[in-house]
Parts: C-alpha cells; sequence; structure tokens
C-alpha cells in the first residue's frame, strides 16, 4: 500500500534555510557574558578580599583558652577587631606574626583584639598563642557556634567592630597595612599633637 | 514571512472557497499555497536580531542539549575544585602549563563557568521560544475546524478509502455517520455545503509531545534551581561533639551560586551516641546516630537555643530539620589523642577521626604539630583488634613499617567487622616543615616531602600506657569514639524535578504511541439517473477487502426531484464530476447488495458516502482502526434500515 499521498498535503511544507546555529549561540553567550560582567561588585578601597557591612555582633557566651569566662556583652563599646584562625590553618599561621604586631601598636588607639580559635583544640592553641606571642585573648571554639554568628565561610577572617556593630570583614590572609587601612576608614586618627 | 504563517494554522483558517482558488492556481490539484497572494505580516523588531531564527528552532536545542551533555561529562576527566580540591592541585603541580589553559576555560569548575550557564540559559531560551507557539497553535486547533474538506478525486490518492451507497437520505446519513464517529472518538468539523465534514482524532500526541517538552523544560529549570538555590556539605561529627550550622563548620561545603551564608539557619546539633550493627557475613546492618536539634525557637536573634527535637539518623531515613536534609553515609572510629612535651606539658589533645584502607587492615589518621620547631607530623595506624604474626607470614609485609622494630613487622589488624578487641595505636613520627604553605594538604594528610621520617614508631594501647619518642614528645590514646559522617543538602527543586520526570514519562509514551490520524466525509444524493446503475456495481476499497464480496446488481435508485432538490449547490458539482469512468465508480456497497434482494421500494432514497483516511503515524495500526470503523458504520446502517423498515 502507497502512502505517499501526491499532489495533496494537509501542511503546507516550507522550505527554509538551515538556521545558523552557532551565530545564535554565540549572540547567546555574549549576553550572558555581558550580565556577567555587569553583576561585579566595586571592590573595597582597603583591597578586594575586604567589604563593608553592617549588622550586630552575635550574643556568645563562652570560655577563653584559658578557660576564664567570655561574654560578648563586654566588648560592645569602642573599636573592636576580631580574628578567626584555628591553629591548624596554614594562612591564620602566616597572618599571626602581622597580628600580633598590629594589636601592640594600636594598643594606644583604643583598639582591642580578640581571637576566636575555631575547631581546635586547647593545647594546640595554646602552643600557637606562645610560639607567636599573640598578645590579646581568644575565645575557644570548638563547636564553631560564635563564628556561625559571626556568619565565616572559611579562617581567617578578620571583623572590625565599631560599638558592636560588624562595619568591616576582611576574608582570607591579611596583613597590618590592611588592618590599619580598614580601621582609619572607621575611626580617623586622632590629630597629631602640636608639637610646642 | 515568519514561521507561523507557513504553520498550520494558516491553511485551517482558510475557507474552502480560497482552499479551491488557490488548487485551481496551482494546477493539477496540487495543493500548494500561494503564500505572495497573502499579505505580509509585519516582523517584529526582535525577530530581525541574528540567529533569532535559529534561537525558535528545535534543532538549536538538540544541539545545545548535544553540548550540555558533552560538558556534563568533562568532570568524568577532569577532577573539579567542589568534588576534589586534591586532585587539581596534584594536577597543577603535575602539568602546570596545561593547567593555565583549563583553568582559563574553568573545566574545573564546569559547573559554574560562564559558557555552561550560557549554554543552559540558552537550552531554556530556545526551548521555550519553539514551545509558545506550538503551545498556542495546539489550543487554537482544538477551537477551529481542521482541515479543508477534500476535493473528490483526491479521495483514492488516501491509503484508507472507501466508498459505498447508502438506501437513507442525506441528512439521515449525515446524522448517523456523525453519530458513528462519535462513538469512535472522532472530533468533527462542520458539515460544508457540499456535505463534506472532517474528523480528527490523536489530537494527544502532540498534547503529549508537548507536555513531554514542557516537562522537560521544567525539569531543566528545576535543576537550576535546586543547584542555584541549593546547598550540599558534608560533615563528620565524633560521638558528644556539638556542631551549629554554618559555611565554617562544614567538611565539604557546596552552596549554590544564590545560597549564601546568611542562609544557614544556625541551629546546634549534638551527636549524642553512634551505633553500627553487622551481619554475619561482616557487612554492616544499620547505622544509627542520634543526635538531638537545639534551636531558637523564639526566633529573637539574641534568644538562648533550647532543645527542638531528638532523633535516630539512619540509612534512608534522614534528619529533616527546617529544609536541612542530613544524611547517614558512613562512619568511622575517632581516636583521642594527647601528645605532652618531655616536661609533661600538653601540645595536642584532640579526637582524630580514623579512615580505613590503611596498610594491613589499620585504620589511618593524622596528627600535625605546626607549632612546634621543627614541626612535627604524626601518622597513625590503628589495629582495632591486634594480631601478631608469626615471622614467617610477617615476612612479605616487611616493607609497610619501614624503621619500626622487629615487634611491628608482626603487627596486623583482625579482618572482619571492626570491633575493639586489643587496640593498638601506632605512630610513625616525622620531624621538618610541614609544607602548610607550600604543598596543598587538608587536615587529614600528611605531606612528608619536606620532613624526615619515619623517625620512630610509637605503640600506644588503648589504656593509659603510652610511648615517650627520643625527642621527649609522649603519646597517649586514651579513648576512642564512633564518628558519623552525614550528608547534609537542601534541594529547594527537589518536588519540581519529581513531578516534571514523572510528566515526562506520560508525555513521552502519549507522544510515541498515540497517533495522530484524519478521516474526510463526503455525504451527496445519487442521482437518479438510469445510466448511472451500471456504476453503482460494488466494489470494495484496498483495505477493506475482507467486506468485499461478489456483488448481485444494484438496486434501482431513483430518488424523487424533490428530495434531491432538498440538497442545495452540491448536487450540481457532483453530477458534472461523476462520470462513469471515473475510477470512483468502484464502490463498496454491502446494504444495496442485501436490498436488492428485499426489492426495496423503488422511492428509497440513495445517497453516496465517500470516506477517506490518513493516519500521520502507526500507519499499520489504522488500517485495522479504519476497518473496524466501517463495518462499524455497515452494521449501523443495517440496523437502522431494519428500524427503519419495521416503522
Amino acid at each position: 500500500m502507497n502512502f505517499v499521498i501526491s499532489g495533496f498535503r494537509p501542511y503546507p511544507l516550507k522550505h527554509r534555510r538551515i538556521p545558523s546555529i552557532f551565530r545564535s549561540v554565540i549572540f547567546f553567550i555574549a549576553l550572558t557574558l555581558f550580565a556577567t560582567a555587569c553583576s561585579t561588585s566595586e571592590t573595597h578601597a582597603c583591597g578586594a578580599q575586604v567589604s563593608a557591612t553592617n549588622r550586630p555582633l552575635p550574643d556568645f557566651q563562652g570560655t577563653l583558652l584559658d578557660t576564664s569566662a567570655f561574654d560578648t556583652a563586654e566588648w560592645r563599646t569602642g573599636t573592636l577587631l576580631v580574628n578567626v584562625w584555628g591553629s591548624w590553618c596554614a594562612p591564620c599561621i602566616r597572618e599571626a606574626p602581622h597580628l600580633a604586631q598590629t594589636a601592640n601598636s594600636m594598643a594606644e588607639e583604643n583598639v582591642r583584639f580578640l581571637g576566636v580559635d575555631i575547631k581546635d583544640n586547647r593545647p594546640a592553641a595554646q602552643q600557637f598563642e606562645e610560639r607567636y606571642s599573640i598578645p590579646y585573648p581568644s575565645v575557644f571554639d570548638d563547636a564553631g557556634a560564635f563564628a556561625a554568628g559571626l556568619r565565616v565561610i572559611a579562617p581567617p577572617t578578620t571583623f572590625l567592630v565599631q560599638d558592636g556593630t560588624v562595619r568591616t570583614v576582611i576574608m582570607g590572609e591579611t596583613d597590618s597595612s590592611t588592618i590599619a587601612c580598614v580601621v582609619r576608614q572607621i575611626s580617623p586618627p586622632p590629630p597629631a599633637k602640636d608639637p610646642l | 514571512m515568519t514561521p507561523t504563517r507557513a504553520g498550520s494554522t494558516s491553511s485551517t483558517k482558510k475557507d474552502p472557497e480560497k482552499d479551491q482558488q488557490t488548487t485551481t492556481e496551482a494546477g493539477s490539484g496540487n495543493n500548494t499555497h500561494n503564500f505572495d497572494a497573502l499579505p505580509p505580516v509585519p516582523m517584529k523588531a526582535f525577530a530581525k536580531l541574528p540567529g533569532w531564527k535559529a534561537l525558535r528552532s528545535m534543532r538549536t536545542a538538540i544541539w545545545l542539549l548535544l553540548a550540555l551533555a558533552i560538558a556534563t561529562f568533562i568532570p568524568t576527566w577532569v577532577p573539579q575544585r567542589i568534588t576534589n580540591q586534591t586532585k587539581v592541585q596534584e594536577f597543577a603541580e603535575d602539568h602546570p602549563s596545561w593547567f593555565q589553559a583549563f583553568d582559563r576555560l574553568r573545566l574545573f569548575d564546569v559547573f559554574d563557568s560562564w559558557w555552561y550557564i550560557g549554554i543552559y540559559g540558552t537550552l531554556l531560551f530556545v526551548l521555550v521560544n519553539c514551545l509558545v507557539p506550538r503551545t498556542r497553535n495546539f489550543f487554537r486547533q482544538q477551537k477551529q475546524a481542521f482541515a479543508t474538506p477534500r476535493e473528490r478525486k483526491q479521495f483514492p490518492s488516501l491509503p484508507c478509502h472507501v466508498e459505498m451507497q447508502v438506501p437513507l437520505s442525506p441528512e439521515e446519513t449525515v446524522s448517523l455517520l456523525k453519530k458513528t464517529l462519535r462513538s469512535h472518538r472522532f472530533r468533527q468539523g462542520n458539515l460544508n455545503t457540499r456535505g463534506q465534514w472532517v474528523a480528527e482524532k490523536g489530537h494527544l500526541r502532540e498534547g503529549g509531545s508537548l507536555v513531554f517538552h514542557w516537562s522537560f523544560f521544567v525539569l531543566l529549570l528545576g535543576m537550576f534551581f535546586t543547584r542555584a538555590f541549593g546547598f550540599e556539605g558534608q560533615v563528620l561529627l565524633v560521638e558528644g561533639e556539638h556542631w551549629v550550622d554554618a559555611p565554617v563548620n562544614y567538611d565539604y561545603y557546596n552552596p549554590g551560586r544564590f545560597f549564601g551564608p546568611e542562609d544557614h539557619r544556625g541551629f546546634e546539633i549534638a551527636h549524642d551516641s553512634f551505633e553500627v550493627r553487622f551481619f554475619e557475613n561482616g557487612g554492616p546492618a544499620d547505622f544509627v546516630s542520634t543526635v538531638r536539634v537545639f534551636d531558637d525557637t523564639n526566633n529573637n536573634a539574641q534568644g538562648e537555643k533550647s532543645q527542638v527535637l531528638q532523633k535516630e539518623i539512619r540509612v534512608n531515613n534522614p534528619l529533616d530539620y527546617r529544609g536541612m536534609k542530613f544524611y547517614q553515609i558512613s562512619w568511622g572510629w575517632a581516636i583521642r589523642v594527647t601528645i605532652d612535651d618531655q616536661n609533661g606539658k600538653p601540645l595536642f589533645d584532640d579526637w582524630v577521626p580514623l579512615f580505613p584502607g590503611g596498610a594491613r587492615n589499620t585504620w589511618t589518621g593524622v596528627v600535625k604539630l605546626p607549632s612546634l620547631s621543627p614541626q612535627v607530623g604524626m601518622e597513625l595506624f590503628f589495629f582495632p583488634d591486634a594480631l601478631l604474626l608469626g615471622e614467617e607470614e610477617a615476612a612479605d609485609l616487611r616493607g609497610d613499617f619501614a624503621g619500626g622494630e622487629n615487634l611491628l613487622i608482626r603487627l596486623f589488624a583482625r579482618p572482619g567487622p571492626p570491633t575493639i578487641g586489643d587496640a593498638v595505636l601506632l605512630a610513625g613520627e616525622y620531624a621538618g616543615d610541614l609544607g602548610q604553605n607550600t604543598l596543598f594538604q587538608t587536615v587529614y594528610d600528611l605531606r612528608t616531602e619536606n620532613m624526615e621520617g619515619p623517625l620512630e614508631y610509637g605503640l600506644a594501647r588503648l589504656s593509659n600506657t603510652g610511648y615517650r619518642f627520643a625527642d621527649g614528645l609522649s603519646l597517649h590514646a586514651p579513648e576512642i569514639r564512633h564518628y558519623s559522617v552525614l550528608r547534609v543538602k537542601r534541594d529547594p527543586g527537589l518536588w519540581t524535578v519529581l513531578i516534571a520526570a514523572v510528566l515526562l514519562m506520560f508525555g513521552l509514551t502519549a507522544s510515541l504511541y498515540i497517533s495522530r490520524r484524519r478521516l474526510w466525509v463526503w455525504v451527496r444524493p445519487v442521482e437518479p439517473d438510469p445510466s448511472d446503475t451500471n456504476t453503482a456495481t460494488a466494489a470494495s476499497g484496498t483495505d477493506t477487502k475482507e467486506t468485499a464480496a461478489p456483488r448481485t446488481p444494484p438496486p434501482n435508485h431513483n430518488s424523487t426531484p424533490s428530495q434531491s432538490g432538498e440538497k442545495p449547490t452540491a448536487t450540481a458539482t457532483e453530477s458534472t464530476t461523476m462520470s462513469p469512468a471515473s475510477p470512483l465508480s468502484q464502490r463498496n456497497d454491502v446494504l444495496s447488495q442485501q436490498h436488492a434482494t428485499e426489492a426495496a421500494a423503488p422511492r428509497t432514497p440513495q445517497t453516496m458516502v465517500t470516506l477517506g483516511g490518513l493516519a500521520y503515524q502507526r500507519k499499520d495500526a489504522f488500517e485495522t482502526e479504519f476497518t473496524r470503523l466501517v463495518k462499524d458504520l455497515q452494521a449501523k446502517l443495517r440496523s437502522n434500515q431494519a428500524h427503519g423498515n419495521n416503522t
């Protein structure tokens, strides 16, 4: 039986040129690229890893590395720099000397420092503090609860807190100049004393 | 001219007169539509963009799907950052130049690369672009009359056709035919002035195909949604450990592009206990992690967390809390290791997870002491139940703990279900540079390239009998516990994907197994022409051979002039087209045959029915269906006739 129907088609067929598929794909990828390019955020004046934020310092009660009690209530005034670290974390080891030095130099400017030691064990952390002569106390946050409240993605992360409000986040390894820059942005240096 | 114009709607919209006209223009009955005669449809501005046509083509969608499939296979050959950072790093160390090129092409994170997202987005766009006009046409066709009635001389070209003379008036025939076709679930168009109409069946094929394609679209969208707004992670929890839901606390963390740290709920999980049971053959029968969840039920950010639930997480029985699912995937031993210096000052005191698969059936782990100088690393081998092999048996294994004492060479972990018996921890000490700044490593690996060792093997039993290394470090392994590995997932598009997948299967089945078929029907009164009696000799259509039988001469068909006059314009047309020599003079007339013997009244009205059918798919099945339809029709006619005679 012949199924080929001559002379009549229920739907007319129209011969079309094969469309230029690749041209359209390139066009669309270009569009995607353009959209991606537009969405990149502006960089902070202190570096690409720095971003500004505005959220409260989370409440946390726990212990410090030396087992004494800790409560964020006591840390809600003035300028505070919070560094999240762990003795097992290589970039934390690299930035430790810079942090110790900066903490010492900024003590006069009423900038307090606080460490948050996460997923660690006390003897190893104490060994770390000793080795790098860290002058400030550290919270022992084994469960990662304080770090969770601070919205840490990975250590090391450093936060600048002004009167109980987290203002700046430095993701990853940092150094003295970045910290200085961030602190200067929030609280300008006191006017130089009149030499006379 | 847009493709829509060339589509089906244009032909279905046209009235028969118009169709007739184009037919004559084209000549020889060739029904090619003369589109130039129609006014041009103005194009929309975007339709002029380069490649717009391709973006409306299913062919493009197929190519894009192929590209997506190939891209999805890349992770089979190229290690991915999200799953295996270590392998990526190894690749970088082994082939630095290739690594550069590959990295620029984002081959190490394919699923987050701009080109993958670009292909995906384009595919979704093309699918919508194809499906919207198709769907619109589909719904339009549900409302409108379908195809144009056929020219009489085209009926023989249909694969299935039959012509029969019926001893009924044309009106009765039409109503009977319509009823029969309705009972065969044909959708029918309107009767035109010439006594013709079209019936169709199998629209669900296109409907099914549309459901299939839309489901596929929804599936892709759901997968994208899951990937973009979902999250996947893994946590290792030692018994007794507390854990808080936050990015920093995951051992493996792979969030979607739009899943931020603020999307974590911040609840706390306490892993209270873990239990594993084994079958007699040593295979694990069941793992159970008992956890408690603490959350801030008052929902004020400052609030205390309180216990909200307790749950036993088993394989296939996850914990589902606030959109996060925790699946039990693995387990192991974690050993508490303490290391003190020569003065008894603690240097390390932590739970070290051990993983199976070490030499001699052991479980292995790592301890790193980066704050010592020189740095110290220890490779741990745990024997849950240690055996002491004989000298000869151990001889083949001599290489495992090179540099160790004679006793170590004979140690072996008992095979079978790992239960704690005579548990022994063996630690190989390395000193030097851990390479944390130079060599890629996780907390679970020890890179010994820049270290010396193993300097010494220390052996601690799972009690307080420790070991003092030559450099003064002392090792103890006071406790052992289970750890449980949980996979944490958030799948916002899970139900979408599932429902789409089910609909997809239904749609596919419908589109594969339903065929579209169409019938053209033509009913007209038979002219009371005496010369026509010869042509009424019955013959069968090709497909209804079984109904064909030797025919007796047909009866006289004498329709009264008044009856034929009732029929409008049709009669005039028919009389001209009908000739004895026409191939249509073959007639299948079972009924007239019957009634001939019964010597029906000479005044019985006679009607000619021409029925032609065409299936667009599954043509063989249609032949049977058509035959069945014709038989049914004949039966109906017969019963109708009998009924009519009685009254």
